[in-house]
């Protein structure tokens, strides 16, 4: 009797050590499947609206475990085609918790340089601003891709606008707005920026990039004054004028000053303008 | 009504809810949660102690439904089952005091419940980001007026059914609920008599999303008073109504 149930023992104890082998391989079967299953498995993410209804309330909880496993998800770089589903998946998490900033952030950074599609970042990221219109983080994060991947820097500077007006924006923003600016082309607005700047400053490095900046803006708004005036000069007259006095004041107002108080030089033979020195750096 | 028979069966109920597993197996998976969440979070990129406030405030706002509708289901079913309700009729008390002493003996045990993990929610949080956070407890407060409106629907339930029917349907309330949101976007797709009847489910139905401010709370967002004060509002006539309901019903309802 004791035989036979020791026997029994040991063929449960060998069925035990059997199937739990089995589980392991099929296991490691699935493992080495991964890739493929990571991507079916987004096959079966529903959109936002069904999944808030079956989250019973709980929806920020599940955009939580859903942006968990993205981030997981995402750094599967053996992966190819991680990427497939990238707005779907981004969009489903924001819409279950519209005022989750961090979602916004990491995934423009996924799409910006892991995907390699700014445009996609900023989209997400316009969605974020429209939910989000106190925060200061989009907007310029938005400004930041705009700037550095895409080079657009008339779009830069609307979203460093936006930030600059938000409470409690860093105090680079502004200064990213008046860089964009002068970047996009727009001299007198950004000298405008950076003479407020300026004023507004509270510190001696912000007061002293400013005041550089603003210099050198106002240097090169006025050559080109001169430039264009030396151009109609020549087109009336024929020729270039023997002094820069002769501009004034048909030409020009008043002759200008560079902002140490010194006359601009400039090359009769050449009829090219310039400041003495070039430009140099004014303390402060 | 006799406040201190009301309190002797409450005492009693409470007592006796404290023997059942299912209650520490609830506070236990609560406690968990919230501990775990600490590990959890580490996984985020970003704001960790959003996990943390998601995690916990879902646990117990979850757990401390789950006690309301699972020990409730059983309070006067298993009287009824066991026979010891006879008994208790053969004392002074009327059926409305029976109605009201579970009533207050499951809400205490589940309010019990809410408390200590919202402590200990606070206790984690505090460890985390080195201060509690006080607005926790708005998100808090509002689940416990939850539990509140489904104790009484599980007491209903528990004076006319099994304990399984009970818990059935307190399940069934819990997530009927909290699809109420959805049943208003049904009403805007039916048109006719179909829109009329969602209509008249979206008012009499409970809709324990009122009670949910945890995403406002998790984000600082404004959570007007008056809203919160209609919602506590709410909860409290809702109960009120199905607590006058059950006694009524029970008062009629015949054990021969």
């Amino acid at each position: 009797m004791s035989r036979r149930r020791s026997g029994r023992s040991v063929v449960l104890a060998a069925a035990t050590v059997l199937l739990a082998c089995l589980a392991f391989e099929l296991g490691d079967r699935l493992r080495r499947r991964r890739q493929e299953l990571a991507h079916s498995r987004l096959l079966y993410l529903p959109r936002a609206e069904a999944l808030r209804l079956i989250s019973f309330g709980f929806d920020s909880l599940l955009a939580d475990l859903i942006y968990l496993w993205s981030i997981q998800y995402y750094s599967e770089t053996d992966n190819p085609l991680r990427f497939e589903k990238i707005e779907h998946i981004f969009n489903v998490i924001t819409d279950l918790d519209p005022h989750y900033l961090d979602v916004y952030s990491i995934g423009a950074l996924i799409m910006t340089f892991d995907y390699h599609d700014p445009d996609l970042a900023l989209k997400l990221l316009d969605r974020g601003i429209a939910r989000n219109p106190q925060q200061w983080i989009l907007p310029l994060d938005a400004g930041l891709y705009a700037r550095m991947n895409r080079n657009d820097h008339a779009l830069a500077a609307r979203y460093f606008a936006r930030a600059m007006t938000i409470p409690n924006a860093p105090k680079i923003s502004p200064r990213l707005y008046a860089g964009s600016l002068e970047q996009a082309g727009d001299k007198r607005a950004a000298l405008e920026m950076w003479r407020s700047i300026f004023h507004d400053a509270d510190d001696d490095h912000v007061r002293a990039i400013s005041r550089r900046r603003a210099e050198q803006l106002e240097v090169e708004l006025e050559l080109e004054t001169l430039r264009a005036a030396l151009s109609r000069y020549r087109a009336d007259h024929g020729r270039l004028p023997g002094r820069l006095e002769a501009l004034a004041p048909d030409y020009v107002a008043a002759l200008p000053l560079d902002p140490q108080g010194q006359p601009y030089l400039y090359d009769p033979r050449s009829g090219e303008v310039s400041r003495a020195g070039g430009f140099q750096v004014a303390r402060g | 009504m006799n406040p201190a028979r009301i309190a002797a069966i409450a005492q009693l109920t409470f007592r006796q809810a404290l023997r059942e597993r299912v209650l520490y197996l609830l506070i236990g998976a609560g406690s968990l949660f919230i501990v775990a969440s600490l590990a959890i979070s580490l996984l985020t990129v970003g704001d960790e102690v959003k996990i943390i406030m998601d995690l916990g405030l879902a646990s117990v706002a979850l757990t401390g439904s789950l006690v309301a509708l699972l020990v409730g289901a059983g309070s006067v079913a298993l009287e009824v089952e066991r026979r010891t309700l006879l008994v208790l009729f053969s004392k002074p008390v009327t059926r409305g005091e029976v109605v009201l002493g579970k009533f207050s003996g499951v809400l205490a045990l589940a309010l019990t419940n809410v408390a200590s993990l919202a402590l200990l929610l606070e206790a984690v949080v505090w460890w985390r980001t080195g201060a509690a956070d006080p607005r926790l407890l708005i998100a808090i407060g509002l689940s416990a007026v939850e539990v509140v409106l489904l104790t009484a629907f599980a007491v209903l339930f528990s004076c006319f059914s099994s304990q399984m029917v009970s818990g059935i349907f307190g399940l069934g309330t819990y997530l009927i609920g909290h699809f109420a949101d959805g049943l208003e976007l049904l009403q805007a797709k039916v048109e006719g008599g179909a829109a009329l009847l969602v209509r008249i489910l979206t008012l009499v139905l409970p809709n324990l999303e009122r009670f949910n401010v945890r995403a406002e709370v998790v984000h600082r967002l404004p959570l007007p008073d008056a809203q919160l004060a209609l919602s506590v509002g709410y909860g409290l006539a809702y109960s009120g109504f199905i607590l006058l309901l059950t006694i009524l019903l029970f008062r009629r309802r015949s054990f021969a």
